[in-house]
């Protein structure tokens, strides 16, 4: 029996929501983790390039937790994506359930968590003397883009590795890489010639990054970058539900093994 | 018992192989099932009875739509299947009722709303109705499979598929476990239990079939099918 095509929002709203009570009950400090993890960070990341290597300016610490709360929902998300549908073995070889509901879950869990930071974000901005700009109401179509285009991504992770197991050990690595060569910490403007630039931005993690400063710190939007980030969500996240449909009777065959 | 003359499901000359590959190693191949044929009818009580290994857990996921079939046919007339499945990703860390409501909309496909009103009822037959607000994380193994087999007997789809669930819990539950699950056998449903208790599937079931090595070794009607399975293995004195 497959699940009726209208239950299917409920049941991803329900369990997101069970996933971060459970989440939440397991530490002392609950929900505070969603905050404390990327201030933790942001303090590395500063003692690191700010203070030993003289890499800071003004406006750094603005321009790096920027950065950190930015690339945080993709990389939180896809980072235990690839693992995602072997740890719902049991679920896949009992319930007729269609693939593309557990990378659902797990992003509205990480989105959940990232609106938390997104407002502690403009908060701390605030604090730290930014004024505030008209164009941060960009903030919401930047963000519902992001969470297409990291579900779009958790998908097709979830949906390789049962067909690559090897995968999973792989990806660890190609996180570690957009995460340092997207400009969480640097401003690219400041060390590539404008040539390159282009190619730099070609990785939409560091192109939501720079929509993120944009619209918060600088006061400007690139329409031309959101609408490049908003081509590439959509192909993404068809892409992604379309392997997961197509190959939806392989995957028990493929966690059971 | 009803109609048996109207198809359900048809497996025809069905094969499931799991194949897996490795680098440095050989790759392994399991032929899970080996061509098996037949037809349950509407009405039926099927019971699918063999050592472990035979194929019968993989035959009924194929029989719930959730595997598909390597080579030949597994035809669904137009019928709703589950099966019936104990304890689909619970949170340990979360309340009885929080993790029912979850795994009646996962099981049942309904709404929120539906499944949090038969909470209360589910608690009532698992004896836990003071505890139902408490995180899983307190309950005892018997408790918790008392919350998990009240939950998964609320399914009727049109083809109940059973695998091996028919007693939980402490010698009270498990009575009453064991009446519900004879319950849904002799309803006139139509159910495929997989089994390793024989006298109950001797006693409710019309209809076995004895699967071995991915092959059926004997289809007819229970009585018969269990009285060659027990003399080929003499198991009988075993059992009892």
């Amino acid at each position: 029996m497959q699940l009726p095509h209208k239950q299917h929002l409920g049941i991803i709203l329900y369990r997101a929501r069970i996933t971060l009570a459970a989440e939440n009950s397991r530490t002392y400090l609950s929900f505070l983790w969603w905050i404390i993890d990327p201030l933790l960070e942001l303090c590395i990341f500063y003692f690191v390039f700010g203070l030993i290597l003289q890499r800071g300016g003004p406006g750094f610490i603005t321009e790096l937790l920027t950065g950190i709360v930015g690339v945080r929902l993709f990389i939180v998300a896809t980072n235990a994506s690839p693992s995602l549908l072997l740890h719902n073995r049991a679920a896949l070889l009992a319930i007729n359930l269609p693939k593309y509901i557990f990378p659902a879950v797990h992003t509205v869990t990480c989105f959940f968590k990232f609106l938390f930071l997104l407002a502690f974000l403009c908060c701390g901005l605030l604090v730290m003397g930014v004024s505030p700009q008209p164009t941060a109401l960009m903030l919401v179509p930047i963000t519902l883009i992001y969470v297409l285009f990291t579900l779009g991504v958790c998908m097709l992770l979830c949906g390789i590795t049962p067909f690559v197991p090897d995968f999973a050990m792989l990806y660890p690595k190609i996180s570690m890489l957009l995460y340092w060569s997207s400009g969480v910490f640097f401003r690219p403007e400041a060390f590539l010639p404008e040539r390159y630039l282009v190619w730099f931005y070609a990785n939409p993690i560091a192109s939501f990054i720079a929509a993120y400063r944009e619209c918060l710190l600088h006061g400007t939007v690139n329409p031309t970058r959101l609408a490049y980030l908003f081509a590439i969500s959509i192909f993404l996240l068809l892409l992604g539900y379309a392997f997961l449909a197509v190959c939806d009777k392989q995957f028990p065959r493929l966690v059971s093994k | 018992m009803t109609n048996t003359q109207v198809p359900a499901i048809t497996v025809d000359d069905m094969h499931v192989r799991f194949v897996r590959k490795r680098l440095f190693k050989k790759t392994a191949e399991a032929h899970v099932l080996k061509g098996i044929s037949f037809t349950l009818n509407k009405g039926d009580s099927l019971a699918v009875i063999g050592f472990n290994g035979a194929g019968k857990s993989t035959l009924l996921r194929v029989m719930a739509e959730i595997l598909a079939p390597d080579a030949g046919k597994c035809l669904n007339h137009n019928v709703s299947t589950a099966l019936l499945a104990m304890g689909v990703g619970m949170f340990p860390q979360c309340s009885g009722r929080v993790n029912t409501v979850m795994q009646l909309m996962l099981q049942l496909g309904i709404g929120k709303r539906e499944a949090e009103s038969m909470v209360d009822g589910i608690a009532a037959y698992a004896e836990l109705e003071r505890v139902i607000d408490d995180p899983l994380t307190t309950y005892s193994t018997g408790m918790s499979m008392r919350l998990q087999f009240a939950i998964a007997t609320q399914s009727r789809p049109d083809v109940l598929l059973v695998d091996e669930i028919l007693a939980v819990g402490d010698l009270p539950f498990r009575q009453k476990s064991i009446a519900t699950m004879r319950a849904k056998l002799s309803s006139g449903d139509t159910v495929v239990f997989v089994s390793h208790a024989l006298n109950e599937v001797r006693e409710l079931c019309q209809r076995a079939i004895w699967l071995e090595n991915g092959i059926i070794l004997a289809d007819g009607a229970a009585k018969d099918v269990v009285k060659e399975y027990v003399q080929y293995f003499n198991i009988l004195g075993k059992n009892k």
